[in-house]
């Protein structure tokens, strides 16, 4: 059960945890390629979570600086994957609990914090405002799942972690996060569907 | 390989159908400024120099451990019984030993006990030799003391006879003399007219005159003196057979202490 988007790491390519180990040691070159493998990931994940964009950079940044800060003290205990999206959890909780409590993304245009769907722009225009919508309407249907939920989902789908993954960094065993997991999926799925049908 | 279980394949299903939808629902990207303060901020971490580790924990536990185990160590020592075999010999020992101290007199049943003490058979002492060795250093007597105890007693017509004549002749010396003091007058023999000093190291240095006060000593050897000098008187008058039987009461009463050279020919040679 490996998402798409995750990058697949061949013989040839350097494991991330040998890059976090190269970067303790002090090649700063091999955290340049560990942070462009997970940049993305990390601050959609932060971002879904914490809805603000202004908000998310600034997680998303207090996320890469501990995990630096922690360089010495790296051990290859896990998956660098779910270290990391450990710490961005640690982040995210840190953050709600400073701040208010999740704030829903908005979908309102007109809104310049709202969290802006970029969806690629297709050759063909009634297409590409379909995709539009629909994505829309993910995002929506994910930003009104229950928190557990959508954390399940965002570390399945934006770190990649397995379910005993996925236990770990929430702190739960492995039925309860395939529980979330499958909520989550189902949610999407009617959400994505019932508009599509609507429509 | 282990066969993915009918669940996690139907899981699957669903998440590559959503993920779908997600992916083109966008792919937000940290903006350009975050990712050069990032990189920045890595650069900065490994080019300083490494900070110095926080090892305090270390010797801060070691000086705690220390402290604790110095504390434990006083108190232990400070509540500790001493051992037997650490005492000081005599310590706990009858007094009769040491010979200092003047202390009111005994009570006839701590004499008794100190006497059964002093005669305490010599298998007794073998059984614990550490201590007793230098207890029985301490109990040895003194040549004096030797002398005292092996000297044969008066014979009983001798006493009944001076107790006659003294109870005739001479008023009887002070019957109400302590009796621990008129039991043991273990002093030295003088050889001449013996000197006050003398007189109380001969008291002090006696197991009983050790026991009494400064003050009952002074009592009883005012009370010898004045007896002497009755003696003396008798023999300066010429009487010097009544002046003997005094002088045998006497030392019948005082078996101690210290005559004059000319009171000590009228005695026989073992009672000098």
């Amino acid at each position: 059960m490996v998402p798409a988007r995750l990058t697949l790491v061949t013989a040839d390519t350097v494991s991330d945890e040998k890059l976090m180990l190269r970067y303790r040691d002090g090649d700063t070159q091999a955290f340049e390629e560990l942070y462009g493998r997970h940049r993305g990931g990390v601050f959609r994940y932060v971002l879904r979570q914490v809805g603000l964009r202004s908000a998310a950079e600034e997680v998303f940044q207090e996320v890469w600086i501990k995990l630096i800060s922690a360089r010495a003290r790296y051990r290859v205990e896990a998956r660098f994957a779910t270290f990391l999206y450990h710490v961005a959890r640690n982040c995210v909780v840190d953050h709600f609990r400073r701040k208010a409590p999740l704030q829903l993304i908005s979908l309102d245009d007109d809104a310049d914090e709202a969290v802006q769907v970029a969806g690629p722009e297709r050759q063909q225009p009634e297409r590409a405002v379909a995709l539009r919508q629909q994505a829309a309407r993910l995002l929506n249907a994910l930003a009104l799942l229950p928190p557990e939920q959508r954390e399940a989902f965002l570390l399945h789908e934006e770190g990649g972690l397995t379910l005993d993954e996925i236990a770990s960094v929430t702190g739960t065993g492995r039925e309860t996060a395939k529980s979330r997991l499958r909520y989550a999926l189902e949610k999407l799925r009617e959400g994505v569907q019932d508009e599509t049908d609507a429509a | 390989m282990k066969p993915t279980p009918p669940e996690d394949r139907e899981l699957e299903e669903m998440s590559a159908e959503v993920s779908e939808h997600y992916r083109a629902a966008g792919q937000e990207e940290p903006p350009p400024r975050l990712d050069a303060a990032v990189r920045m901020a890595a650069r900065r971490e490994v080019a300083q120099p490494a900070r110095p580790r926080r090892n305090w924990q270390m010797p801060a536990s070691i000086a705690a451990v220390l402290v604790l185990g110095v504390s434990l160590l006083v108190i232990v020592r400070e509540n500790e019984p001493p051992l037997p075999s650490m005492e000081r010999p005599g310590a706990n020992e009858p007094r009769l030993a040491t010979p200092a101290p003047p202390q009111p007199a005994m009570k006839p049943q701590a004499r008794e006990r100190r006497d059964l003490q002093r005669e305490r058979p010599s298998r007794e002492r073998s059984a614990r030799p550490d201590r007793e060795a230098s207890v029985a250093d301490e109990l040895a007597p003194t040549p004096e003391s030797a002398r005292a105890n092996t000297a044969p007693p008066l014979p009983q017509q001798d006493a009944a006879q001076a107790k006659a004549s003294d109870s005739a002749a001479v008023p009887a010396p002070s019957p109400a003399a302590p009796a621990a003091v008129l039991e043991q007058k273990q002093a030295p023999m003088a050889d001449s007219r013996p000197s006050a000093k003398k007189k109380s190291e001969g008291f002090a240095a006696s197991g009983s005159a050790a026991q009494n006060s400064p003050r009952e000593e002074q009592e009883v050897s005012a009370q010898a003196d004045e007896w002497l000098r009755r003696i003396d008187a008798l023999l300066l008058k010429g009487e010097e057979a009544q002046a003997r039987t005094q002088l045998l009461d006497f030392r019948k009463q005082y078996p101690r202490y210290p005559l004059s050279p000319r009171l000590q020919a009228l005695l026989p040679q073992d009672q000098r």
